[in-house]
């Protein structure tokens, strides 16, 4: 049981999913994600903050999910990379959890998402998925991350 | 304005080095920002085009209401506005424009100051108050409004808009007069 730790939770389609706050910079409300040419298929736009073209990835496109008409964007840093995560909403922020361990409430949490889910947290009645974001992308995946900016501008 | 003009949308110059930025960049660019002066603005909409004045022209915003004509004046001039017993003249900003689209029933007279003088501008409804960093202004170039404007905001996420100038909407003569 960890009392210690705080994730923000956000919804993609019926269901609520949470990360650990630590990993999360900012919030973005009102966003216009812009398409490029080049970039790779898991990325699907950028959105411009500050001067930096922050790649974006779609969780519910990810997770096969139905998106609502409104996205909100989690600014986060997946390992040291700074990534955008297209959700539905973000419900809240800073909410401490009591967490169950991932197999006794495993009912919850199937779906696309399993290979990166840390647990399933219980509070306040709702259950929250709890996603583990370093287990997110494949080694490929953050590799692409990495390439240089210009691979993909021009 | 040059060959190969970027797309408003791109950044001019590149702050990070890979495709995603890392910890660092992030940082960086919130320095930047505390670094940064910023001007305020105040947008509104000319049927689906956006445009903005300085706050610091920006006097008050009344609902469209009738203004009393003044014969022989260009087509451009509504009339003349009383406001608490104050006479404003009050421009047609679309005509002056050249934009020709429908108003939507929002219009808002937007009267500026300029010089001590008062002028009101006929607007079809208003956009909002933001802080625009310098960095967000560019030259409007030859762009459509760039007779009348100071210059260009660009958004971050959108197309920009023009920033208009007060003098130079009352004082340049429309093409074709005199």
């Amino acid at each position: 049981m960890n009392s210690e730790l705080l994730f923000a939770q956000f919804r993609l389609s019926i269901w609520d999913f949470g990360v650990d706050l630590r990993c999360v910079k900012e919030i973005i409300r009102h966003s216009k994600v812009s398409a490029r040419p080049g970039l790779p298929s898991f990325i699907d736009g950028v959105i411009l903050l500050r001067h930096m073209e922050v790649p974006v990835i779609d969780l519910r496109k990810r997770f096969s999910v139905s998106s609502s008409k409104e996205s909100e964007i989690i600014i986060s840093s997946i390992e040291g990379r700074i990534t955008g995560l297209a959700v539905d909403r973000v419900v809240d922020i800073g909410v401490p959890a009591t967490e169950y361990r991932k197999g006794s409430l495993n009912k919850y949490a199937c779906g696309p998402w399993d290979s990166c889910v840390r647990s399933v947290i219980e509070t306040d009645g709702s259950r929250i998925i709890l996603l583990d974001l370093t287990l997110l992308l494949s080694e490929q995946e953050l590799r692409l991350l990495d390439a240089p900016y210009e691979s993909v501008t021009t | 304005m040059d060959e190969g003009k970027k797309e408003i949308t791109a950044p001019e110059q590149a702050f990070q080095n890979s495709l995603a930025p890392t910890e660092k960049d992030y940082e960086e660019s919130l320095e930047r920002e505390k670094d940064e002066e910023t001007i305020q603005i105040i947008s509104f909409y000319l049927g689906r085009v956006e445009f903005a004045f300085e706050l610091t022209s920006a006097v008050e915003i009344l609902k469209e209401r009738k203004v009393t004509e003044v014969p022989r004046t260009p087509e451009h001039i509504k009339g003349i506005l009383s406001v608490r017993g104050e006479m404003i003249p009050v421009f047609d900003l679309k005509k002056r424009l050249g934009i020709d689209e429908p108003s939507q029933g929002q219009g808002r007279i937007f009267i500026t100051v300029f010089d001590d003088l008062k002028i009101g501008f006929l607007v079809d409804r208003m956009g909002s108050v933001k802080d625009i960093p310098v960095s967000g202004f560019a030259p409007e170039g030859d762009g459509k409004f760039s007779l009348f404007s100071k210059g260009r905001i660009v958004y971050e996420n959108g197309v920009g808009a023009p920033m208009l100038d007060v003098a130079k909407l009352v004082n340049i003569p429309e093409a074709g007069e005199r």
